[in-house]
């Protein structure tokens, strides 16, 4: 396997203390997002699943540097070149996104970008779509202003917003759920990024217009070589977009494979349960549900072992619940689980 | 034939806005069997929720009923003065509301909020209002020790359990949810759904829900009603319409819908955008993003055809009939 | 990333569509204004005033015969005793100097509009950018500018401008630029940072954040546009408490200009006339009135505002 990932994260960890007032120490953490690691290859699109609470979105804001990860690395391969012209260090080709600062860190912007979950509340309501659009570019400080108009146009072509001119002057209340979607993406890739991460994209949009959003999402990633971390609670949607899957749970990794393999030979109990708990649109199929007790909690200062121990169906005691939490291990093919027991 | 528990004929409601007339419900009819779950598929301005709001006769101010029975019992609903149909109102008829967790008083614990419920329909008092609430707590699995426990202190699956509660405690006939586990996991969200169908079952009541997810309603619901922009488009049982749709959209929607088993197949995209309800498309109110459109759909509004017994729908060119 | 077939050829330069798109925005808001009566009745008595501060210099260099008409320096030598009830020379009588009070009344309308808006002019500028950054930068500056402000609504306002008049000789413009200060320190700071607040956690600007926006473009194209309409709206009740207290510091004496509405019952009460009110009621009633109707007209106009700013309160 020579192919160079994109995109390679090494033990990312961001923990959040907890607010004890303003002078008291803080002994507690949340362990959002607690050693995680993985790689993406350029056009390939990661899917990261898993319930509310897991750290999906954390670990989608990390790599955009909306925050800044605790610990770990997030390598992201650049040309000699534009290291260079952008004034950052490389190592082996890959430089640190989570060292960076200031400028490096805001010419680093226009590799990564990101589609939020909220068509409402992702756009100021006071700007016009062409200065929604434009606006990475206004920023990075690209192209005169008629260059700018000349793009968002383009972009929003692309998109399937024709024709441009009548939608570039409105407003983002004038538009559809699924119209202001486009325009998220027309925006996310109007500057050219190899890797966006998209924030449940579609969940918010009905379902006949999330498909048409998520093909938009496939085409344009084929035509512009882009790569996708897929953030989405939802597996069957995840099935559609993915190339990859990685199920997070209480901030770690329990399972990654490829899309089909994960979905018809899941090997983690946690994976396991939550498929079976998927709803079917097909009312002749009778599915077999994995019950697992108790709930999703906050992951404050959690133990040393299996974080799934304590809901596990086949944990086995004095196994599960002493040894350190299960590495996250290739079990062949590419199929990475976090157990001890499989 | 079993006698409807609910009668819904030809119900029109309309919301008044600064913008004009929002043609939230056009003519919708139904019935509700005892004992039975129906599901009402929808997208967002379908009017499966005006449907329900319109049902309990707990419409805003600028809602107006332009038409239309709902027989319940021999009465009509809609006609009832107000005092009289909060008689009905929880006691025989009750509903859980979308993002019902936010529905909870917080200032008041749980445990009380449901007795209030109760003393004011007369279903209960004092302590045997108290033990009923235990009772119902266990019956929806929540610790009856968290009866005297505030909102703030449970976790949205627990509020959701709580609202269900709540909504049970007078014992309706008939109980409508609109989309009770939408912003829930997968995880949780299935075990409410199982331990809501048991409950119906044993308390034998009737269930509308609605929702928009198709693969939840595969899976409680034994007859659909699918809804668009205002309009009942096709009723069936389940099977009928996951296996032998007749309406364009219904057809449209089923392939619109991932799922992950079985084969990965691909998904259709259907064109367009929902429509504006303030200027609803003429005819057939799909005909615009619809590709088997002709002529006649844009001019007259489809008839109901019956399919099979019990299986209608509206659509000039159904499924299986392309050169109709 | 160029198709041919995606060239598009703009029509229009981009500062005419926006200008194009403020006006349309313009008038959407000035119908929703409308809609409202009270907001109605409030500027037509604005535009009453302003009218009258219009009409002055014309009247003065037409009809009225400055010696006499003069709101400082006139002096009707044809009427024996002043103050003069209202007669037709002086439809609203003289004061006690022998000036026509119509005429006064007139005039200081001008300089009570300046002061208005000058004062919320300053206020409204400092409450914004205060609570902008205050809100967008939280900690050490955020303590400090809301301490300061319970500082400031906490004082009392009038005292304080008192004080500052005496160890300070204000005229008109420095009294517009302590009142604009002192004001826009105070509870207007507190509101827009609130507002400010809402819009921080908003996903708009993360979004600014991840193209590269840093705090200064994300302060100036995302707060403050959404902050503008809110200060818009405070700047109206500014502008009546500046006319409000400049008339009490006019009243009081302590205010070196030559004439406002203030200075009209001052020189009444100064001439033992106040007491008197039912005889001489032209002597404290028009200016009185006036600064009611004036400040009730700002404020009128500030609440029907309030449901075009605020679409929570409108009607359906």
């Amino acid at each position: 396997m020579s192919f160079q990932p994109l995109v390679k994260v090494e033990g990312l960890k961001k923990y959040f203390p907890v607010s004890k007032g303003l002078f008291r120490k803080t002994h507690d953490y949340i362990h959002a997002v607690d050693d995680v690691s993985f790689s993406i290859q350029p056009r390939e699109s990661l899917g990261l699943v898993g319930e509310s609470g897991c750290g999906k979105t954390t670990t989608g804001k990390l790599l955009v540097r909306l925050l800044t990860p605790t610990a770990g690395r997030i390598f992201f391969r650049m040309e000699e070149e534009e290291a260079r012209e952008e004034g950052v260090h490389l190592e082996d080709g890959y430089v640190d996104v989570a060292t960076l600062k200031g400028r490096a860190l805001k010419n680093f912007r226009r590799h990564v970008q990101m589609i939020f979950q909220d068509p409402y509340e992702s756009m100021n309501p006071r700007l016009t779509i062409y200065d929604i659009v434009a606006e990475p570019m206004a920023v990075q400080g690209i192209g005169s202003v008629l260059e700018r108009e000349q793009r968002v146009a383009e972009m929003l072509q692309h998109v399937g917003l024709t024709p441009p001119e009548s939608f570039m002057f409105r407003y983002p209340h004038e538009l559809s759920g699924g119209q202001r979607q486009r325009v998220a993406i027309a925006r996310a890739l109007i500057i050219n990024p190899t890797f966006v991460i998209a924030d449940e994209p579609t969940s918010m949009l009905d379902v006949s217009v999330r498909t048409g959003v998520m093909q938009l999402m496939q085409d344009l990633a084929d035509r512009f070589g882009i790569s996708y971390l897929y953030i989405t609670h939802d597996l069957a949607v995840a099935r559609y977009m993915c190339d990859k899957i990685a199920v997070m749970y209480l901030g770690k990794i329990v399972e990654m494979a490829e899309t089909e393999e994960l979905l018809h030979h899941p090997l983690h109990p946690y994976t396991k349960a939550l498929l079976s708990a998927v709803p079917i649109p097909d009312p002749t199929y009778k599915r077999e549900v994995i019950e697992i007790r108790g709930s999703v909690s906050t992951p404050i200062n959690p133990p040393s072992y299996c974080r799934f121990y304590n809901r596990c169906p086949i944990a086995k005691e004095g196994l599960c619940n002493v040894q350190e939490h299960p590495p996250l291990e290739d079990k062949g093919g590419g199929h990475y689980v976090a157990c001890h027991l499989v | 034939m079993r006698e409807p528990v609910l009668s819904v004929e030809h119900l029109t409601m309309h919301y008044s806005t600064r913008k004009g007339d929002v043609h939230a419900v056009d003519d919708v009819s139904f019935e509700l069997y005892p004992g039975e779950v129906l599901g009402v598929v929808g997208e967002s301005g379908s009017g499966k929720s005006s449907v329900a709001f319109t049902l309990m006769r707990l419409l805003p101010e600028n809602a107006h009923i332009k038409g239309g029975h709902v027989w319940m019992n021999g009465v009509d609903l809609l006609t009832l003065p107000e005092d009289e149909m909060r008689r009905y109102r929880w006691k025989r008829i009750a509903m859980i509301f979308q993002a019902a967790m936010n529905t909870l008083n917080p200032v008041y614990k749980v445990g009380d909020q449901i007795i209030e419920a109760m003393e004011t329909h007369g279903v209960a008092y004092g302590e045997a209002a108290r033990k009923r609430v235990a009772e119902l707590f266990e019956m929806v699995g929540l610790d009856p020790a968290l009866m005297d426990r505030y909102p703030h202190e449970y976790s949205g699956g627990m509020r959701q359990r709580a609202i269900i509660a709540m909504a049970l405690s007078c014992d309706p006939d008939v109980l409508i949810a609109d989309e009770p586990t939408t912003a829930l996991d997968v995880i949780v969200q299935h075990r409410i759904l199982k331990n809501l169908l048991q409950l119906q079952k044993r308390l034998d009541m009737a269930m509308i829900y609605i929702t928009h997810d198709i693969a939840v309603v595969a899976e409680v619901s034994t007859r659909i009603a699918v809804m668009y922009a205002g309009r009942l488009v096709e009723i069936g049982s389940t099977e009928d319409i996951f296996l032998r749709p007749k309406h364009r959209y219904t057809e449209a929607l089923l392939q619109a819908f991932p799922s992950i088993h079985g084969e990965k197949k691909t998904l259709l995209t259907i064109p367009g955008e929902l429509p504006n309800l303030l200027n609803p498309p003429t005819g057939c109110r799909f005909h615009p993003r619809c590709a088997f459109a002709t002529e006649i759909c844009k001019e007259r509004e489809p008839e109901y055809r019956t399919f099979n017994p019990g299986h209608l729908a509206a659509c000039w060119h159904p499924v299986g009939e392309e050169n109709a | 990333m160029s198709d041919a077939s995606s060239v598009t050829v703009i029509h229009r330069p981009l500062w005419r569509v926006r200008l194009e798109l403020f006006w349309k925005s313009v008038r959407a808001n000035w119908a929703l204004f409308v809609e409202n009566p009270i907001g109605v009745i409030g500027l037509a008595i604005i535009l009453f005033f302003a009218l009258m501060a219009v009409l002055h210099p014309i009247l003065m260099k037409t009809v009225w015969d400055p010696t006499v008409y003069d709101p400082i320096t006139g002096y009707d030598f044809e009427i024996l005793r002043h103050p003069a009830p209202p007669s037709a020379r002086h439809l609203l009588g003289t004061d006690p100097l022998g000036r026509d009070v119509l005429s006064q009344l007139m005039y200081s309308t001008q300089t009570e509009f300046i002061l208005g808006v000058v004062a919320a002019l300053i206020t409204v500028t400092i409450g914004t950018l205060i609570g902008a950054l205050s809100a967008y930068y939280g900690g050490v500056i955020d303590t400090l500018f809301m301490r300061l402000a319970d500082l400031v609504i906490m004082l009392p306002f009038i005292s304080i401008l008192i004080v500052l008049s005496a160890l300070f000789k204000l005229n008109m413009l420095k009294l517009a630029l302590v009142i604009g200060i002192l004001s826009g320190f105070g509870g207007v700071t507190v509101i827009i940072k609130s507002q400010a607040l809402s819009i921080k956690v908003k996903p708009y600007i993360e979004a600014a954040r991840v193209a590269g926006g840093g705090d200064w473009h994300i302060i100036v194209v995302h707060f403050i546009p959404n902050l503008l309409p809110l200060s818009f709206l405070y700047m109206m009740f500014t502008v009546t408490s500046a006319i409000f207290s400049e008339a009490v510091l006019s009243f009081f004496g302590l205010i070196n200009i030559r004439m406002s509405w203030g200075i009209m019952i001052h020189t009444t009460q100064t001439a033992g006339y106040l007491l008197n009110v039912g005889q001489y009621w032209w002597l404290v009633i028009p200016a009185g009135l006036a600064i009611t109707l004036l400040c009730s007209a700002f404020y009128l106009v500030g609440r029907a505002l309030d449901e075009v700013v605020n679409p929570r309160l409108r009607r359906r």
